[in-house]
């Protein structure tokens, strides 16, 4: 009896044990090619494709991949691009949804419901970007702006505009209507309502809702491909590009990530709280 | 000026003045493209050669469907949805039930599931495609131990699929854990504590309590992921680029390969829409469901 008893506990240890380390492994997994990106643009050129793996005891540390990417002018121009770009999406996506956001959470429409002015929105969002590849080509090659910022931020802008929309809408339906009330009862007008009380309350959401599409602008590869050459290229573009003539150089494409990927999880760990609410088109609050 | 007890009421335009420059963005960036794609489809035309498009109604179609990259491409499309998707629900299930506890140890492993979901695609798959290199790579060392033999991640057509497949699941199991976890957050704890009072086991209170009041939420999660597994791109196109052959291809790849390599802007209009149809009852599934969890 008591060996039963025991038995059972040194199962239930068993199985605790085994979750936590099956746990710990995947663990480790998510956060292995973090590390092998980082550990790589610390070799030298000699030991890129090494499997050495701990700095200091399998392999000397050295600065020089650093160094040239750097002082590469490509390095510069395409951190520079990734950073108007996505920050020139992100405020034309609130600029235009936020209002939008605020309409349909604030008014009601005679001819369509709010709710499916809303949904149709997002069944935009569900259009395959393979289904825009040719017209966005051809449309920003008439108006001659391929390979230019503004071509690469009105595309953008397209993709996060809905999530702005949503993201915002949830904000103003959290906001107490009293404020605005008040200020009509005072002589504003709904416009003042909306811009001297409603913005300035939901200015955490704004700004969580910002970083959002700035973290889908920034890591978004597909059109930067199809739209840029030269000028607007952006980090995700280089580090693509990264079979030159002279083979693969790891250590290069290494640094270029970890350059790349710094900002966007910076970015999303501050506005985490939100992250779940937003990519869920507000179907998890 | 009338005050509803719900909402403002208001008889002036402010409203639609509001709404309408987001909606004539989206009408002139993302509705009017795809139906100019759509037309599109209907015509034949290479763009580098500067002939004018030339009407030949549905043989883009008709063509697809006896392209065999195309049912290649599709086939992948499908296989790497299906099973991505499969793993990422699962695991990020699991991860999410066993992380939902408090302590630092917690805290720091729900920060850690988020990151892979965050980091730039094209760049930490160069970092899977160092790992995989049959000669240096990480992996074959340790597939050399047991086997003595390297395994061609990349460059074998079956396992290349597996290849993407593996690193779509560590990307996106991110996105399962995410949702589901503010899901499980986000309910009250209520049941749970009765549960506790009546001495229910951790797998009965998952089983009758947590399950069935995240299965809405699971539902949109895998839907929505299924539809974002189906658009892969960036990973196939720096681990395999869609080699060996085309073997590796994805739908969003092939087309994208139709216009800027083939530059048949009409045959890669005509398989995207074709992709779309298929796609679209999933995104009408999706739709309906937050539809009907909208608020105001």
């Amino acid at each position: 009896m008591k060996l039963k008893i025991l038995l059972k506990r040194a199962i239930k240890i068993m199985g605790q044990a085994l979750t936590l380390a099956f746990t710990m492994a995947v663990i480790l997994w998510f956060l292995f090619p973090f590390y092998w990106s980082f550990v790589t643009s610390f070799k030298p050129p000699s030991d890129w494709l090494t499997s050495k793996y701990i700095p200091f005891l399998d392999f000397q540390p050295s600065l020089i991949t650093w160094e040239r990417v750097l002082s590469l002018p490509e390095t510069h121009r395409a951190m520079i691009n990734n950073i108007i770009i996505s920050t020139s999406a992100a405020t034309l996506a609130l600029v235009l949804g936020a209002p939008a956001a605020y309409s349909l959470a604030r008014f009601h429409f005679k001819r369509w419901k709010n709710r499916d002015i809303a949904t149709f929105i997002l069944s935009l969002r569900m259009i395959p970007p393979a289904v825009v590849i040719v017209p966005f080509f051809i449309i920003m090659s008439n108006l001659r702006l391929l390979d230019t910022w503004l071509g690469i931020v009105l595309v953008h802008t397209t993709f996060v505009l809905p999530f702005a929309v949503w993201i915002m809408r949830e904000f103003f339906l959290d906001l107490p209507k009293e404020y605005e009330e008040a200020a009509l009862i005072d002589g504003g007008s709904q416009l003042t309502a909306f811009l001297r009380i409603a913005l300035p309350l939901t200015a955490p959401g704004l700004i969580a809702a910002w970083i959002f599409c700035q973290v889908f602008s920034w890591n978004e590869f597909l059109f930067i491909l199809v739209l840029s050459y030269n000028k607007s290229i952006t980090m995700p573009w280089i580090i693509a590009a990264g079979e030159h003539s002279r083979g693969i150089e790891w250590g290069l494409i290494s640094s270029y990530t970890i350059l790349a990927i710094m900002v966007p999880i910076t970015l999303a760990i501050l506005i985490r709280k939100y992250l779940a609410r937003g990519l869920s088109l507000g179907f998890v609050r | 000026m009338r005050f509803s007890v719900r909402r403002i009421r208001v008889d002036n335009h402010i409203p639609m003045l509001l709404l309408a420059p987001c909606l004539g963005y989206l009408f002139f960036f993302t509705i009017f493209p795809a139906i100019y794609s759509m037309g599109l489809s209907l015509f034949s035309w290479h763009f580098i050669t500067d002939e004018a498009p030339t009407f030949v109604g549905i043989d883009n179609f008709t063509r697809a469907f006896n392209d065999l990259r195309f049912l290649v491409s599709l086939r992948n499309t499908f296989l790497i949805g299906v099973v991505a998707t499969s793993v990422e629900l699962l695991l990020g299930l699991f991860l999410a039930l066993y992380l939902n506890k408090s302590g630092l140890f917690f805290s720091i492993a729900r920060i850690i599931c988020l990151l892979p979901m965050m980091a730039t695609p094209v760049g930490i798959s160069w970092s899977w495609r160092m790992l995989f290199n049959e000669q240096y790579g990480l992996f074959n060392k340790f597939v050399g131990l047991f086997t003595g033999s390297a395994l061609p991640f990349l460059s074998d057509p079956n396992l290349a699929i597996f290849s993407i497949i593996l690193v779509d699941a560590w990307q996106w199991t991110s996105f399962m854990f995410l949702l589901t976890s503010a899901a499980i957050q986000s309910f009250p704890k209520e049941p749970l504590e009765a549960a506790d009072v009546f001495g229910a086991s951790e797998w009965q209170k998952i089983r009758y309590i947590i399950l069935p009041m995240i299965s809405p939420v699971l539902l949109v999660a895998t839907l929505l992921r299924f539809l974002e597994a189906l658009k892969i791109f960036d990973s196939v196109f720096v681990l395999t680029g869609g080699g060996p052959g085309y073997s590796s291809e994805t739908i969003t790849f092939y087309t994208y390969f139709a216009t800027m390599k083939f530059w048949s802007l009409g045959y890669a209009s005509a398989i995207a829409y074709i992709f779309y149809a298929i796609t679209f009852v999933l995104s009408l599934m999706v739709i309906v469901q937050v539809r009907g969890r909208l608020r105001g």
